[in-house]
């Protein structure tokens, strides 16, 4: 009724009214098509095939995922190596965050720098990040060296020793993320009813009871977008691995998205590569859709 | 009030018009504002000869000569170099480009990852790069997938054999020949040398401590034995008491960990196959290589097992490493970098402190070859759409005299590719006659590491499974056999047999 009101609708008939919005939608949708659904459907196709550079592609059914699945060695080390990274960063970037957004979920002199401060990790580009964590992890002139040495403790091989390259990186993934968390998680804190804390106050609850029957239930929703989001990021982590480790020494710090990477445009095993990012892709998407599930779950 | 709410929000006539009135207003100011700002057009003027000849029993032949010119003025070419490379790029094509009426486009990008945007433009056919540098592990990938062009009949037409024929013989037919043909444009020599501080090694103190240790008096290593004595003295025996470390490694994912092994492996006179294609990197000589390598990283500086380039120069530049094995841009590296061990000092100088040899294991009477590592050249895309002036403009820029100058600026990191860059004036004036004589002589027993068809993938595999071997994450055997054991899935895979077929094994020997 509103929209007929308007004196350039006023004159179409209203079988193209109907459609109007989808005509006015459609040029978006070509390109979310043309990006997003045409490239998945190209990888699923080239799943199925072998082709490299010098080749062109020929059909091999499910050669490529029984190869990565049940023979590729390096698939499996690399695997696990995601599987600690993921719930590593996730884990402690969830309770780091949680920490600092109950901290800071109350007003004090400073607050407005403190917080800025604490989020400022995350604007940085990860390039930067990585390239500049590479610098300070050098066992001989980076200083972290330095503050060991200050208290009497030996270096330690960061980044040059396969027991600690991933544990390298895995710190770097919680400098930069752990402020997403306690965005969100922080956000998440104002939609508390300070009632039903005062309340529970008045009636002798301690702290603890007070989080874990009042606060935590209206957080569920924003923990759930929270983890969902680094769970699925961690999956995918890429520049930090590229820019401090490149997967090395070895393959300790590889991890999945890394390796693809590798497969695909260093060995340019192009068709091998694509059945790997479907593995990827679905090792994503149900553990995803099952934490999804469980917070959804109305308490 | 009603009148208003029947307005707010309408698109008027006049609105509208205004709104596209003002926008075709601006494109045309803009356009006009754009051509008259764009400079004068260069005027160029295409000679051609024209000749007759009369071959006896044949009508008269009538050939037309080379263009002197730009074949398309006002061109644009873009050539994708890496840093620092595209210094050179840039430097020439500034010059020739005012010259031929062209516009030469550096586009740099990382050494590490050219593989990557080159084959994605040449799968593509998107023909953003009229010409790539590239190392000589990717052409048969180029040539097999049609996507480079050959040479040669640019080479009749402009008579540029005597460039190509300058071409150090090892140099032209391992970067930039397969098949018969010439792709390529050599452009960089990338000799692997052995190079040591001599100023070091020729202190009566360390030399009389050594002999006492080892027996035998120092020099620069003969053997990898030697190398290894070298190294534990220094690091080990003396605790660092003359320089920090005895040697500086790099093993890096990605590429240097397959050549830091590779060095070894060619130098003991070992190869990545038998004659019959089938791999020979788990030979008794691979065996060896590889435990010398991971014997050399515990007198390496601490972090060696993650070094790039840049950190294992820094190294010897910095003055914490005795001995290493390196491109020959370490030469004048140590006098460019204002915080070296010797700023400013020059090779020429009397008191030069470097001394370069081969590798361990090269030489006259031994088994062992000095890996050519990388060889960068320039190869032109089939899609460009001006492949003869790309064509001209490389070889510009590759022969004398133009190439002494990135021969002897050593921030381009260019070293030597022809036969007579070694006797130029220019620089053997800046190198100096000790580097170009070792420099030429170990080059000339350079041997390349793999090269055919999908050679990224098994150099790649063989480079993670070096890595693993010196992290400790298996033996130094069964990492080897795994290469082995993958490289014979990878040829079962491309090639239909168990070995690399025979034509591509003659490629790398």
């Amino acid at each position: 009724m509103c929209a007929r009101n308007h004196s350039w609708l006023s004159g179409l008939p209203r079988s193209t009214e109907k459609f109007l919005p989808y005509a006015l939608l459609s040029p978006i949708l070509i390109v979310i098509l043309a990006l997003g659904l045409y490239p998945f459907l190209y990888v699923i196709w080239l799943s199925f095939q072998t082709q490299t550079a010098a080749t062109k592609p020929v059909f091999v059914g499910l050669e490529n995922f029984y190869e990565i699945i049940f023979r590729d060695r390096t698939f499996r080390d690399v695997f696990a190596n995601t599987l600690v990274y993921v719930v590593s960063v996730v884990t402690v970037e969830f309770l780091i965050g949680l920490g600092l957004a109950l901290l800071l979920n109350r007003e004090f002199k400073g607050k407005r720098i403190i917080a800025p401060l604490i989020y400022l990790p995350m604007m940085v580009t990860p390039v930067a990040v990585g390239l500049t964590f590479r610098i300070m992890y050098n066992v001989e002139y980076g200083p972290f060296t330095y503050f060991l040495d200050l208290i009497g403790l030996p270096a330690i091989p960061w980044i040059a020793s396969a027991t600690y390259a991933l544990f390298s990186l895995i710190i770097v993934d919680i400098w930069e993320w752990t402020p997403f968390m306690f965005l969100v998680l922080l956000a998440g804190l104002q939609i508390v009813p300070r009632e039903c804390i005062e309340a529970s106050q008045l009636d002798g609850a301690s702290y603890w009871q007070r989080f874990r029957h009042i606060t935590l239930p209206f957080l569920r929703g924003s923990i759930a977008v929270a983890l969902l989001i680094r769970m699925i990021d961690a999956f995918k982590a890429f520049d930090i691995i590229y820019t401090v480790t490149e997967g090395g020494p070895g393959t300790s710090s590889a991890v999945l998205s890394f390796f693809t990477y590798i497969v695909g445009f260093r060995r340019f095993s192009l068709g091998y590569a694509a059945a790997m990012s479907l593995i990827l892709f679905f090792l994503i998407l149900i553990p995803t859709q099952l934490l999804f599930r469980r917070l959804r779950r109305k308490p | 009030m009603t009148q208003e709410k029947k307005t707010e929000g309408r698109l008027t006539r006049r609105s509208y018009l205004q709104t596209v009135g003002g926008a075709v207003a601006g494109l045309v100011i803009g356009g006009a504002i754009g051509y008259l700002a764009k400079p004068a057009e260069m005027v160029t003027q295409t000679v051609t000869k024209t000749e007759t000849q009369t071959v006896t029993g044949a009508a008269p032949v009538t050939t037309t000569a080379a263009p002197i010119g730009a074949v398309k003025p006002g061109a644009t070419i873009n050539i994708l170099s890496s840093s620092p490379f595209d210094s050179v790029t840039r430097h020439w094509g500034e010059v020739w480009g005012k010259q031929m009426g062209v516009t030469i486009n550096s586009i740099p990008g990382p050494a590490a990852g050219l593989y990557d945007p080159i084959m994605t433009d040449f799968m593509g056919h998107s023909g953003s790069y009229d010409s790539s540098e590239y190392v000589y592990e990717w052409l048969a990938d180029f040539v097999e997938g049609g996507y480079v062009v050959d040479l040669k009949p640019y080479i009749d037409k402009y008579n540029d054999w005597d460039f190509f024929n300058d071409v150090v013989p090892i140099v032209r037919k391992m970067y930039a020949e397969w098949g018969g043909n010439i792709y390529g444009v050599p452009f960089d020599g990338d000799s692997i040398n052995y190079y040591y501080r001599k100023d070091i090694f020729n202190n009566e103190n360390v030399k009389t401590e050594f002999k006492n240790a080892f027996g035998y008096d120092l020099g620069p290593a003969g053997d990898w034995d030697q190398y290894l004595d070298i190294a534990k003295f220094f690091t080990q025996t003396t605790k660092g008491k003359y320089i920090p470390y005895g040697t500086t490694e790099a093993t890096h994912r990605g590429r240097m960990a397959v050549w830091w092994f590779s060095h070894r492996l060619l130098g003991m006179g070992g190869m990545f196959l038998n004659t019959d294609g089938t791999p020979a990197v788990n030979s008794e000589i691979g065996l060896k290589a590889l435990d010398h390598l991971k014997e050399s990283l515990k007198y390496a500086p601490p972090g060696a097992i993650d070094y790039e380039f840049q950190e294992h120069e820094n190294a010897m530049v910095f003055g914490k490493a005795a001995q290493m094995l390196q491109w020959g841009n370490i030469w004048s590296d140590v006098s460019l970098n204002p915080a070296s061990f010797l700023p400013g000092k020059k090779p020429t100088d009397p008191d030069w402190p470097l001394g370069i040899a081969p590798v361990p294991g090269v030489g006259p009477g031994k088994k062992g070859h000095t890996l050519l590592a990388g060889g960068w050249s320039y190869m032109i895309n089939k899609d460009s759409k001006d492949p003869e002036d790309t064509y001209r403009f490389l070889v510009y820029m590759c022969r004398l005299p133009q190439s002494a100058w990135q021969n002897t600026h050593p921030e381009t990191g260019v070293q030597p590719s022809l036969k007579s860059h070694y006797t130029d004036p220019t620089i053997v004036g800046v190198l100096g006659k000790e580097f170009c004589d070792a420099y030429q002589a170990g080059q000339a027993m350079g041997l390349p590491d793999l090269r055919f068809p999908h050679a990224p993938e098994f150099l790649d595999y063989l480079d993670q499974e070096v890595g693993r071997a010196c992290a400790g994450q298996a033996t130094t055997k069964a990492a080897l056999d795994d290469v082995a054991s993958h490289w014979v899935d990878l040829c079962k895979k491309y090639f239909g047999s168990p070995n690399v077929p025979d034509n591509y094994v003659r490629m790398v020997m």
